[in-house]
């Protein structure tokens, strides 16, 4: 009986030790970076173009400063970004889009997408103190139901939509807060993602041997993780 | 559609997706909002809700709901002139004059909130409000002369 007991005592441990190496690793990303993925959509247009270096917005797949020397200087002499930008978006052609609060981040908080790194902009997404207070939750939420986020992918004719599905962008989205915000290390140049097509009407469609040769990305194919070298990100 | 333009209010038969622009105009009878490219790009239709400048010919009628719509009939004083309205007389500041009452209302806008805006100040304002007849040096010196006349009397209050 005495016996028996010495022996269960290292049983009870080895099946502890047994029990620890079986629980669960730390949540490990499967396949590329989540965040490659989300920083293709904050940096195409219809994302970046509201979150600017500088205090203009910017404009078109182009990305131009926008017309008519707007700026958020605008607020200061009592106008608004809605005194055009209405809360509907409208489908006839160079109408200016529209979608609830259309609004640039405050100058205090300026939440700026354009120009930055993968890592610079994971980081800066993360941290309350630069994204507008938020926790890594409320930015899922955020990204998920805004109405303005939202329309990036309804903006009304002539714009191209982010380059990966909504649906798509929210799962990586989720896929990143589920590792708690953890970054990706890759501070290459940044390089803005080609804009999707835009499927042009017939008569106004160049021919086929005219056509710019375009190595664009498929549409929900994360970017790659490959770690940063010397050459800038694989990018037109 | 219950719409409150320039302190009436007003009961509107029209459908509510229709423009702002086109229930004052063809609704109302206030045909001083200019229908201009149809876009928000010129600034003609200007008016203002809840004293912010807006662009009517993209507003949907339904939107102005509950809201105090301003337009450019609503900002005299009986037949005392808007100090802007005054600059705008006394520099003849109109050519052919279609631009001018959403330049003005702009204007009305930029001086509550700038009573002395600089030369800066009237091109970020007036920027998106084109004028085909080439005014702006007018505008500009106008937009000045109707600060100083806000500022000159207490019946000048913009």
């Amino acid at each position: 009986m005495s016996r028996a007991r010495w022996l269960a005592v290292p049983a009870v441990l080895l099946a502890t030790w047994a029990y620890a190496q079986s629980a669960p690793p730390p949540p490990a990303p499967a396949g590329p970076h989540p965040f490659f993925a989300v920083h293709k959509v904050l940096t195409s247009p219809r994302c970046m173009n509201c979150h600017p270096q500088g205090d203009a917005p910017l404009q078109f797949d182009q990305s131009k400063p926008h017309a008519m020397g707007i700026s958020r200087a605008i607020d200061d002499v009592g106008m608004s970004c809605a005194t055009c930008h209405q809360v509907v978006q409208y489908d006839f052609p160079h109408a200016p889009p529209g979608a609830p609060n259309w609004h640039l981040p405050p100058e205090d908080m300026r939440m700026v997408f354009e120009g930055q790194t993968v890592q610079s902009l994971c980081e800066q997404l993360r941290d309350p103190a630069k994204n507008g207070g938020k926790t890594l939750d409320e930015v899922l939420h955020h990204v998920s139901h805004d109405p303005l986020v939202l329309w990036g992918w309804n903006p009304g004719p002539g714009r191209t939509t982010p380059p990966l599905s909504h649906d798509t962008f929210v799962g990586e989205m989720k896929r990143w807060v589920d590792m708690q915000g953890a970054c990706p290390e890759d501070t290459r140049p940044f390089v803005p993602a080609p804009p999707m097509p835009i499927a042009a009407p017939a008569a106004e469609t160049p021919a086929a041997t005219d056509a710019p040769a375009t190595d664009t990305p498929a549409a929900d194919t994360p970017a790659t993780d490959t770690p940063a070298t010397d050459t800038p990100a694989a990018q037109p | 559609m219950k719409l409150r333009i320039n302190g009436k209010d007003h009961d509107v038969d029209a459908d509510p997706r229709t423009p702002l622009l086109w229930v004052l105009r063809d609704h109302l009878g206030l045909v001083g909002t200019k229908f201009g490219c149809g876009m928000a790009q010129c600034g003609a239709c200007t008016v203002h809700l809840d004293g912010v400048p807006t662009r009517s010919c993209v507003l949907p009628a339904m939107l102005a709901e509950g809201k105090a719509v301003t337009t450019i009939e609503g900002i005299s004083d009986g037949d005392t002139l808007h100090p802007v309205q005054q600059a705008w007389v006394e520099g003849s500041v109109p050519q052919c004059g279609y631009c001018q009452s959403g330049q003005i209302m702009t204007t009305v806008a930029l001086l509550k909130k700038k009573p002395q805006p600089t030369d800066e100040d009237i091109d970020v304002a007036l920027s998106g409000n084109l004028c085909r007849c080439g005014t702006y040096q007018r505008i500009r010196k106008a937009v000045h002369r109707a600060a100083e006349i806000a500022q000159s009397g207490p019946e000048g209050t913009p």
